[in-house]
This record gives structure tokens, sequence and C-alpha cells, in this order.
């Protein structure tokens, strides 16, 4: 961390804050969405950046994922650093074509000598009560495709840091905000810094169980663990900050300590990004190491309901992290439910 | 219908009951009153005969497993019957262990064991201890369920793994303990750990017993021990003393009208204490016959389960044994144990002169939850007034 100045701010602007330096910094570096201008952003991200930097550099758009996200994928081919914003990450199956087959492609096809250093900043995830098209974790379809970059952070801290290592990458990057994170607050510095992206971080050291987890879901994972030390088990958790390319090795040296895995994300269990954590431990070296069949904590396989009582039911809460670490411990795991 | 092989119930306070070994395979012809499996209960360990000639179908419990009393263990089928259908894992946890076991990965071929032909279950940190240390995985017994081997009990085996000793010094070995033995080690522990002992001795004037135990040696076939009159005194007087022949149940006295008093008896293999059954209501010439079966059986290893349940107070007797007096661990569930010495000759003054005088020290041993020191105490003066005077029995 430069030892520059600080101050308590939120997450949602650590991310502006990303974006307007680095705006700042390169006139290459535009902004594109909806309501993203006057409206400052569905969430507010945006605020007071058209005003700085003039309709040109934050360009409103219509109703037009797959267009918008192809031009930016077309200015970036030219050379310029775009940021496109989705309103929701449900919204993002619009622009498919354009991600995976467009964006995700195009260096490998032309050998190198073009790229799409692209980055898609989009909110995720649900316990807002908007419903089955507007609360999804999507996050695991990109970490599928070879060619993207899909980060998750979940502090201020590392959302600007990461933010302007997107920005800097060559390659297309899937930045994952999360609804319920933008009023979060944390000291974050007023300079310019760099999270590198593909590193995890243990944000909790402990002996008994390695969660590894993140996004929203890293705060779920420091509450439990909280609850836990209670109960005499110490966690030991690790934010993974980056779904691909994945830092199992953090993971790995976690669990070579504990010997006990939980994975806790908030998408749904079946071929979530869990999965794959939990596929590249057991396939390894460290699969010796492990002492209890490793659990994930993960939304159950349904459409996210509109009721607040069904969505808090059906998707992990830190009392489930409690829950499963405890099973495991009692080596009642290995049930998939 | 096929007939039902539960867990049965050996005595009152028995809850559950571990399997020790299954005597018979799936599948097994069996006649009725064979030996199909070994139980272990915290007291005793029983042979579960077949209830009905058949086969043995639908075996369900590990050795080494739990089970609550009533459980089913498997079923007896004559040809053409067929075990109810409801029986596929009885409830859901059973479900789950067996879901569990599915799902978990067997990555690694383990042997299989020799006699079941079950394999040991182990997790992936246990096998890479158990190479490391150059322990056979099927060495180490599994903590967890159905004797899953986890990494803290290969660890375990290497603290427990003697240390090596230089050349010319014996190393210590290990035998395994006896079951009665093993079992006493965890009772005693468990009685030691958990409940507040406190002890009164006393010595008893003890002549008119002797007297009385010389008397009615030469009158009565079989000829009645010091320890058979003692149990008579103990269970007449334990009669007005309801506290002592109770017991604490969560914060409450359980009272118990009949009086069982269990009569400690060392054997080969260890202490066995069998019971005598509303002992208060014996006449002599019923009880004396009664402790000394007891005790002859207990010898011999041949009581029932039921003799060594239901006791609500003991007697432990090492005084033809040479011992003056001695504290004994409770009995538990039970409220106090007495623990009798040798009859010594004492001097007393009286009158102005020496004189000697046979005493017996005894020793009882009281739970503090259920009685207090004077409690106790009332309790030994009127066994000491009955001692001096036996018609106070009547």
């Amino acid at each position: 961390m430069p030892s520059s100045a600080s101050r308590e701010i939120t997450y949602r602007e650590a991310v502006r804050e990303a974006m307007v330096g680095a705006m700042r910094n390169d006139p290459e570096v535009f902004l594109m969405g909806e309501d993203v201008g006057v409206y400052g952003g569905a969430f507010g991200v945006s605020r007071g950046m058209v005003e700085e930097f003039g309709e040109d550099r934050v360009v409103d758009t219509p109703i037009s994922e797959a267009g918008y996200v192809g031009l930016c994928t077309g200015a970036a081919l030219m050379g310029m650093r775009p940021i496109a914003e989705l309103q929701f990450s449900d919204f993002i199956t619009h622009c498919m074509d354009q991600l995976v087959n467009q964006a995700a492609k195009i260096r490998y096809m032309f050998g190198g000598e073009g790229s799409v250093p692209m980055v898609v900043r989009t909110p995720g995830g649900a316990g807002t009560g908007a419903a089955a098209q507007h609360s999804q974790s999507l996050e695991a379809w990109f970490v599928h495709v070879p060619g993207l970059k899909v980060v998750m952070p979940s502090t201020p801290y590392d959302a600007k840091g990461l933010l302007l290592s997107a920005i800097d990458d060559q390659n297309t990057v899937l930045f994952y905000e999360h609804k319920l994170l933008y009023n979060r607050k944390e000291e974050v510095p007023d300079e310019p810094y760099r999270v590198p992206i593909g590193e995890a971080r243990v944000s909790r050291e402990g002996e008994d169980v390695t969660i590894a987890t993140a996004g929203l879901m890293h705060h779920y994972a420091l509450e439990a663990a909280d609850a836990l030390s209670g109960k005499g088990v110490e966690a030991e958790v690790v934010d993974l900050r980056t779904l691909s390319p994945m830092d199992h090795g953090s993971i790995a040296r976690s669990v070579e300590k504990t010997g006990r895995l939980v994975v806790v994300e908030e998408d749904v269990k079946t071929a979530g990004w869990g999965a794959e954590v939990i596929s590249r431990i057991v396939e390894g070296e460290s699969f010796y190491a492990l002492d209890r069949a490793p659990a994930r904590v993960a939304a159950a396989d349904v459409p996210i309901p509109y009721n607040r009582s069904l969505e808090t039911y059906i998707r992990p809460t830190p009392e489930k992290v409690v829950d499963a670490v405890q099973s495991l411990l009692d080596a009642r795991v290995g049930v998939y439910a | 219908m096929a007939t039902e092989l539960k867990v049965p119930t050996l005595g009152m306070d028995m809850e559950e009951a571990t399997i020790v070994r299954w005597l018979v395979e799936e599948g097994a012809e069996v006649k009725k009153g064979d030996p199909i499996l070994e139980i272990d209960t915290d007291k005793t360990s029983f042979e579960i005969e077949a209830p009905a000639d058949g086969a043995i179908r639908a075996i369900r419990g590990e050795e080494g497993e739990t089970l609550p009393v009533g459980a089913t263990l498997a079923y007896v089928t004559a040809p053409g019957e067929e075990i109810p259908e409801q029986e596929a894992p009885a409830n859901a946890a059973a479900e789950q262990e067996a879901a569990t076991r599915r799902e978990v990965p067997q990555s690694q071929p383990a042997p299989a064991d020799s006699e079941n032909g079950r394999k040991v279950r182990a997790s992936p940190a246990a096998r890479r201890a158990a190479a490391q240390m150059g322990v056979s995985i099927e060495d180490v017994a599994g903590s967890g369920p159905h004797g899953r081997v986890y990494l803290s009990d290969v660890l375990e085996m290497e603290f427990a793994a003697p240390p090596e000793e230089p050349a010319g010094i014996d190393a210590p070995r290990r035998e395994p303990l006896s079951r009665i033995r093993r079992l006493g080690a965890e009772r005693t522990a468990r009685s030691f750990s958990e409940v507040p002992h406190f002890y009164l001795t006393r010595d008893l004037e003890a002549d008119r017993l002797v007297e009385l135990v010389e008397r009615l040696g030469t009158r009565m076939d079989p000829a009645p021990s010091l320890t058979e009159l003692l149990v008579l005194a103990v269970s007449r007087t334990l009669k007005s003393h309801p506290r002592l022949n109770g017991r604490y149940v969560d914060g409450e006295l359980e009272v118990h009208d009949d009086v069982n008093v269990r009569v400690a008896v060392a054997t080969d293999e260890g202490l066995v204490v069998p019971v005598l059954l509303k002992a208060d209501a014996l006449t002599l010439r019923e009880l004396v016959p009664g402790v000394k079966d007891l005790v002859q059986r207990a010898r011999d290893h041949r009581l029932a389960p039921e003799e060594l349940s239901g006791g609500t107070f003991t007697i432990s007797n090492l005084g033809m044994m040479g011992i003056d007096s001695f504290d004994a661990i409770i009995n538990t569930p039970e409220a106090a144990i007495l623990a009798v010495g040798r009859v010594r000759t004492v001097p007393e003054w009286r009158n102005g002169e020496w004189v000697p005088r046979r005493v017996i020290s005894v020793t009882l041993s009281v739970d503090h939850r259920v009685a207090d020191g004077a409690d106790g105490a009332r309790f030994l003066q009127d066994l000491q007034d009955a001692l001096l005077d036996w018609e106070l029995l009547l």
C-alpha cells in the first residue's frame, strides 16, 4: 500500500475513483452504458463523471447491451480502453456473443496482432428482493471461457486496485461488483495503486478449516468465522478476489495447513465456480492434505425468488456457513443437497 | 413375515449398545439360538442369538457402531419370507450416512479387510501421514463414523508408539485389557471425574457380628460369612436411608423402593459387581445362598446380563485380603459404596482398664449431590446400632 494519505470511502466511490483516475490519466479510457451519464448509473457509481469528462467520454446508450459491448470491443481493438457498464449482470446474456465469441477470441485468432483491452463492469448477486431476472450470479459462465478474466473484489481497497489493473490489462476483464457491497466503507489510499489480477488474499488466519470465497460472500465468511471462533473453531478465510485466472495455490497452501475446505459462493451450486475450486484442490497434491470431504455453501439450484423470506432461504448466509463447517468437522458432509 | 432382530434391553439402565462383532455374514443360514453377533453395553458384553431358524438378511450396524435399544440389527427370514419394505435405511441419518459413503471419493485402492470384505475408509490426509510413518492404515482405529480414519487417529498412533529405547533396556510391552478391565477403567474414570465424592470412615464395633458369624456357622448350611451378614445389615438399614439408596438424575433425586445391593467380586479378569435384587426383603436363609451363588458365578463369568444391572448400593470387602480400610470409587449411577476392611482387635479404655475389642473399619463413599456428611454419618450410626443389637433389623 502506498504511504500516501487515505480516507474512508465506499466501494461505490472506490470504483468511481479508479475510473476517474484512469480517465484523467489516459484519454483513451471512456465509460459507456445505460444511464451512466446524467443519471449517474443505476447504482450511482458514475455520479458526477459526465460533468467532468463530458458526454463523449461518459456515454449513455440505449438498452442495447449487444450493441455497445460490441462497440467497446471494436474500440478496444483500435487501441482505446473502454469500460462498459451493464446495469445488472443478468443482462449479460444480451452481449454473450460479443464477449464469448469476439472479445475472448480475437487476440488468439489474430495471433496476437490485435487485442481487446476492455473492462465490463457489472453488479451481480441477490439479497435485494430484485427477483429472478435481476439477482443472478452468472460469473461462473465466464470462468469457463478461456480468453476472459473474471475479477470479483469484496472490499473498496481491492475494488479500486483491481479496477485499475483491469483497465491496464491487455485482455477483456469482467469486473463483478455487488449491489450489497456499494455502501461498504473502508480506508482507501488517495493515490492510484494496483492489486494484481489472479492473486487471492488470506484475510483471516486459522488452523481448523479453510473457507474459500469471493465477493459479498467474503464478508459472510468472515462473519461465520467470528461465530465459529466463539465455538472454538478457527477458520482461515481466503478471498479469491479473482475467479479467472484462479489462484488455487493460495487455497492449497491453506488446505495444507487446515486439512479442511469449505467454499462459499453466491452462484447456484451446480457447476458453480466453487466446484472448480474443489476440483483443483482434489486433483493436486493438496488432495493428500484433506482430512475431511470438502463442502460447498452456495445458492440452491433455483431461480432467485422475489419473496424476501424465500430469497434468504435459498441464498448462502453466515449461519449456513457455520453449519457447513460444523457438519464437516462432524464428518456429516458429502451429501449433495 | 421375517423375524426382526433388535438391540435388546439387558437392564433398566441400558439405553444403547455397541456392536462388537458380527458372528455371521449376510445371507448365512442359522438355527434358532445360534449366536449372531456380540454387543457391548457399558456393563457387559452379550451374544445375541437367532430368534428363529432362517437366513440372516439386511444386516445393519457396523462393528464399533453404537445403536439405541430397539434398533433393528437384522432380519431372520424363512424361505419365501420377505423383509419389510420400509426397511431401507431406517431413518434420515442413516440415509445421509449411506449417501456420504457413496460420495466420499475412494481415490486410492484400500486393501480389503480380510474378515468382512469391507474397505478401510480413511481421509487422504490420514493415508498420507500413515504412509510417511510407515503405519498400515488398516492398523489405525478410526474415530469417525463407521470407523473412518482421520489424520488425528494416525497422529495419535505416532504419539502412542513406544519411543526407541537404547539397546539393553527392556522396552515396555503393551497388552490388551480384558473387556471387564476396559469397561472398569472407563466407568471408574468417569465416576471419579464426574461424581463429587466424599468419604466417611469409622470403626464399627464387631464383637457381636463376629460372634454371630461363629454361632450361625454351626447351625446353618451353608454357613453365613461376615460379608453376607453385612449385606443383610446394610440392606435393611438402607431402608430408612433412602437418599443413599437413590441416585442423582438431572438435578433430581431418583428414589428406589427396593434395595438392590451389589457385591464387588474380584475375578481373574477384573472386578465384577453382581446385584442381589431386593436384598432388604430376603430372609437370612435366602440371602446367604443368594450371595454365595452370585459370587461363584461372577468368578466363573457365568452371570446373566440382568444380574449386572439395576444396583442401588455397593459393598466392597477387602478385609479378607488384609486391608485395614480403603476408599472406594462410587459405582455410578449409585449414590454410595461401602468399603469394608478387616476385623482388627484394638484396645479400648473401659472402666479403668484396657480391654481388647474387635472392630471393622468401614468407609462410606458418597455422591455429594445426593447426600451430605450428616446423612452418611446417620447411616453409619444406624448400621453400628444394628451390629450391636441385631433385633433392630427385625
